[in-house]
């Protein structure tokens, strides 16, 4: 197993609150990364971070050892890094088929073909099943299928590290035992998944790695067990 | 020369107070409905076509005229957003733009060529003359220096409104944070047609003093709404010492574009500024996306 | 709904039949009504390259008849300089798109509300100027060409704009470029996480939309042999393009050819018998769209339900 994404003590601040403060980890190769922490502890600014939206005030990400903190997010996405929004944000009047079609046509690293681009369109919309409301307008979608949607125009990207902010939140519990089992496919499919998740049984059924951030620091690092049983992250739940 | 420099600043300054004050109306009633008005400049075009009018059939002096518009452009100008904006405030930001570009615009059009079709001759100015006022040893107009004081008085006004009252707390609380104000139980719609009716009051006594100095023609409103546009985007959202110190900028350039390029030239002044400080900031001092 | 779809055989049909049509009508009509079409023909390519940046990529611009007048009055100069029409409207059509180039970038970082304003003030600067640089433009008086009655080329030549400005606009749609700009339109910020090239494209939208405008100008102002700032920078060509295109349905393949032949029907009717407050009459409609039919005729469900019955595919209305 090799490292897939690397950073270094990433800060960010916004002027004057600390959303990050010397942030430090790695992230291994086909891992299912998790990252936890209360509200406000800047587990979406860690993602804006690595996906290039947001610049870091100091410290560095890696991609497969090369640097991509400070390159243009679109260039990220290039390079195979695609997330999820939160709350979601679909191409709102465009239909479903063209909102992931714009990940197939422009995310993706080669130009391929037109005709290409709709082939993974298809497939990414296949994959996460929502291939029987390609004509639909975005926005008239449920918000469950919106997330499945936000999936699929990542995947349409042909990631190798894909980000996903709270993919489960809001959902009933049928619809979270499907995406569950979407994120599992995600997995298997050999690409390396960080999920940001507030329901803890999750995060402990799925995760190999988790991350816990706290007032934006990182507070512990390790095997979902041992981050249980660590007595600062119960403090900082309880406390 | 220096006298007519002398008297070039007070002519810029005298501007820049008008259009500072129509603005004011322009930049609170932005920053409370997020609506692109573009029918701003009507309310002066009018508010200076009725004061001429009471002037020359009643002989009520423009200082008066100027005290009667404000009860009747605050009714107007709530009347027309109750009617007219009300309607589209509710739809999402792009929908509301493109809405509200051609409902204001559409008014301003038919409010012009309307007036146009009325009034066949552009109305020159009044007549209006009070002795002339010497200070250390400068000439200058008694009226002009009346309209100074009346801006400023007027503008105090706004100010003290904006800060005290409670219909002024809430429209600074509706700026800032429009659902943090929904939420604390702010009646937008009210509000916002009051502040609009009041935004229409600034533009119309604004109406009655350029009338006392410039000649009016019809066409002018939406010229001087995009002056307007202008004189916010140089001060700031909602800020009214800004739109004064913007009317201020924007009168004394133009003062000075046509002295020393050519009268010809004082329009592009805005124009040209409004684009530059748009591009300089494009997110513009509003802040707002 | 999009891409790699072929036309159907009746709608080449259609098209052709359309073609032959306006080819043979200058044989049978009288020149009124050829100044008519020519007249459709012009507000056609106005409105559907307008609709390029204002529908398909959501930036309402406002001073799209900066365009226009700049065609126009680049071919009336350089025709009074001796050149040939086609030689100056070969140069004209360049001109207004170097233009277009270098205003686009600082323009396009404008977003909402703020490109409309800044675009207005663009068309108004354009009206000054003109009427300012009075040895170039002629000032307010105008500037004329040489002489001629060019009635009939001039119909041709504008309606082969117009069918080449809906051919290009329909392929913009139906292309890779066209996607990206409609997810501009809805959110530029994902858009430019998801690769597209935000920046690049939208200064290419604004200036591929500059090329029929400034065409269509110099066509405009070699048939009228008299252009004036009024009649290429005010404020009713500024308007009537962008107010038909509304009213068609913006950002929809048939809003702009139903606004237009609508609105210049409804023109022909009313401006004819009323020969004044037109503008006013804009105004009132302006009023009307924005209150009560945001999205158009084309996106009314009346529109949709006679169409359908007439048996057209519901691609025109996307
Ligand atoms: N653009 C911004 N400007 C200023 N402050 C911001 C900005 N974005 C985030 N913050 C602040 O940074 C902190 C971290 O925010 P972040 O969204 O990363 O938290 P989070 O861990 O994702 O929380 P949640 O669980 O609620 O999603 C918060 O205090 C937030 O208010
Ligand atoms: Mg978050």
């Amino acid at each position: 197993m090799s490292v897939m994404l690397e950073c270094k003590s990433l800060s960010v601040r916004f002027d004057g609150l600390a959303a990050l403060s010397d942030v430090t980890f790695r992230v291994q190769e086909g891992d299912l990364f998790g990252v936890i922490g209360p509200n406000g502890a800047g587990k979406t600014t860690l993602f804006n971070v690595i996906s290039g939206t947001l610049r870091p005030t100091s410290g560095e990400v890696y991609f497969q050892g090369r640097r991509i903190s400070g390159l243009a997010p679109g260039r990220i996405c290039r390079l195979g890094i695609a997330g999820t929004f939160q709350p979601v944000r679909p191409f709102a009047s465009l239909s479903v088929f063209e909102n992931v079609l714009v990940g197939a046509c422009f995310g993706r690293d080669r130009r391929g073909a037109s005709k290409d681009s709709e082939r993974h369109a298809h497939e990414a919309l296949r994959f996460v099943g929502l291939e029987s409301k390609a004509d639909r307008i975005a926005q008239d979608l449920t918000p469950a299928e919106k997330k499945r949607l936000e999936i699929a125009r990542a995947l349409a990207t042909d990631p190798q590290v894909i980000l996903l902010d709270e993919v489960l939140s809001g959902l009933t519990q049928v619809e979270t035992t499907e995406i569950l089992a979407l994120v599992r496919r995600i997995q298997d499919k050999g690409i390396t998944a960080m999920l940001i998740e507030h329901v803890m049984r999750v995060v402990m059924e799925l995760c190999g790695t988790v991350l816990v951030l706290h007032h934006g620091a990182r507070l512990a690092q390790g095997t979902p067990q041992e981050v249980m049983n660590n007595p600062e992250v119960i403090e900082a739940y309880l406390g | 020369m220096p006298s007519e420099i002398i008297q070039l600043t007070v002519g810029g300054i005298l501007l820049g107070g008008i259009y500072g004050l129509a603005a004011m109306g322009l930049s609170v009633s932005f920053g409370v409905l997020r609506i692109l008005n573009l029918a701003h400049g009507e309310f002066l075009m009018v508010g200076s076509l009725i004061t001429y009018a009471l002037f020359v059939s009643l002989g009520v002096n423009p200082f008066l005229g100027a005290l009667l518009l404000i009860p009747i452009f605050i009714l107007l100008g709530a009347g027309f957003y109750w009617v007219l904006l009300k309607p589209i405030a509710r739809k999402p930001a792009r929908d509301m733009l493109t809405a509200s570009v051609l409902v204001t615009l559409g008014i301003a059009l038919a409010v012009e060529d309307l007036t146009a079709f009325l009034w066949e001759r552009p109305v020159t100015g009044i007549a209006y003359s009070l002795p002339p006022l010497e200070i250390g040893g400068v000439v200058v107009s008694s009226v002009r220096v009346l309209i100074l004081i009346f801006i400023c008085c007027m503008a105090a006004a706004f100010h003290v409104f904006l800060r005290t009252t409670f219909a002024g707390k809430a429209v600074r609380a509706i700026t800032q944070c429009r659902d943090g104000a929904e939420i604390v139980g702010v009646d937008i719609a009210r509000i916002a047609a009051w502040t609009f009716g009041l935004g229409a009051a600034a533009a119309g006594a604004a109406g009655a003093f350029y009338v006392t100095l410039f000649t009016v023609t019809p066409a002018m409103g939406i010229p001087l709404t995009v002056k307007y546009m202008c004189v916010v985007v140089l001060g700031g959202l909602g800020s009214l010492i800004g739109s004064v110190l913007g009317g201020l900028i924007l009168g004394l350039s133009e003062a000075a574009a046509a002295y020393w390029i050519g009268p010809e030239w004082s329009p592009c002044v805005a124009f040209l500024l409004l684009i530059v400080i748009l591009i300089a900031k494009p997110e513009g001092f509003f802040g707002s996306r | 709904m999009m891409a790699g779809r072929r036309p159907s055989v009746s709608f080449s049909v259609a098209v052709f039949a359309v073609a032959a049509v306006f080819a043979v009508l200058p044989a049978m009509t009288v020149s009124y009504g050829l100044v008519w079409l020519f007249l459709v023909a012009v507000y056609l390519t106005l409105a559907v390259s307008y609709d390029i940046v204002g529908g398909t990529m959501g930036h309402m611009n406002l001073g799209h008849a900066s365009f226009f007048g700049l065609g126009a009055y680049s071919t009336v100069i350089l025709m009074n300089q001796g050149l040939s029409f086609w030689a100056a409207v070969a140069l004209a059509v360049p001109v207004t798109v170097l233009f277009a180039a270098l205003i686009s970038y600082p323009f396009t970082r404008l977003t909402g509300a703020y490109f409309a304003l800044g675009t207005f003030g663009l068309i108004s600067l354009m009206n000054v100027l003109a009427h300012n640089l009075r040895d170039l433009t002629g000032g307010s008086g105008g500037i004329s060409t040489p002489p001629g009655d060019r009635t009939v080329e001039a119909y041709y030549l504008a309606v082969i704009a117009a069918g080449a400005t809906i051919a290009l606009s329909r392929s913009i749609a139906r292309s890779r470029f066209g996607l990206a700009l409609r997810s501009i339109r809805e959110d530029a910020d994902t858009a430019r996480a998801f690769g597209v090239p935000v920046d690049l494209y939208k200064c290419g939208a604004l200036v591929i939309s500059s090329a029929p405008a400034a065409f269509i100008g110099g066509v405009y102002a070699w048939k009228a042999t008299y252009i004036s700032p009024s009649s290429v920078f005010g404020l009713e060509i500024a308007l009537s393009p962008i107010v038909m295109t509304m009213l068609g349905g913006s950002g929809t393949a048939a809003g702009p050819i139903v606004g237009v032949v609508f609105l210049t029907i409804a023109q022909e009717l009313l401006w004819t018998r009323i020969p004044y407050l037109h503008l006013a009459m804009y105004g009132v409609i302006m009023v009307i769209i924005g209150l009560l039919m945001p999205g158009g005729i084309v996106r009314s469900r009346w529109f949709r339900r006679v169409m359908t019955r007439m048996g057209m595919s519901s691609r025109w209305m996307d």
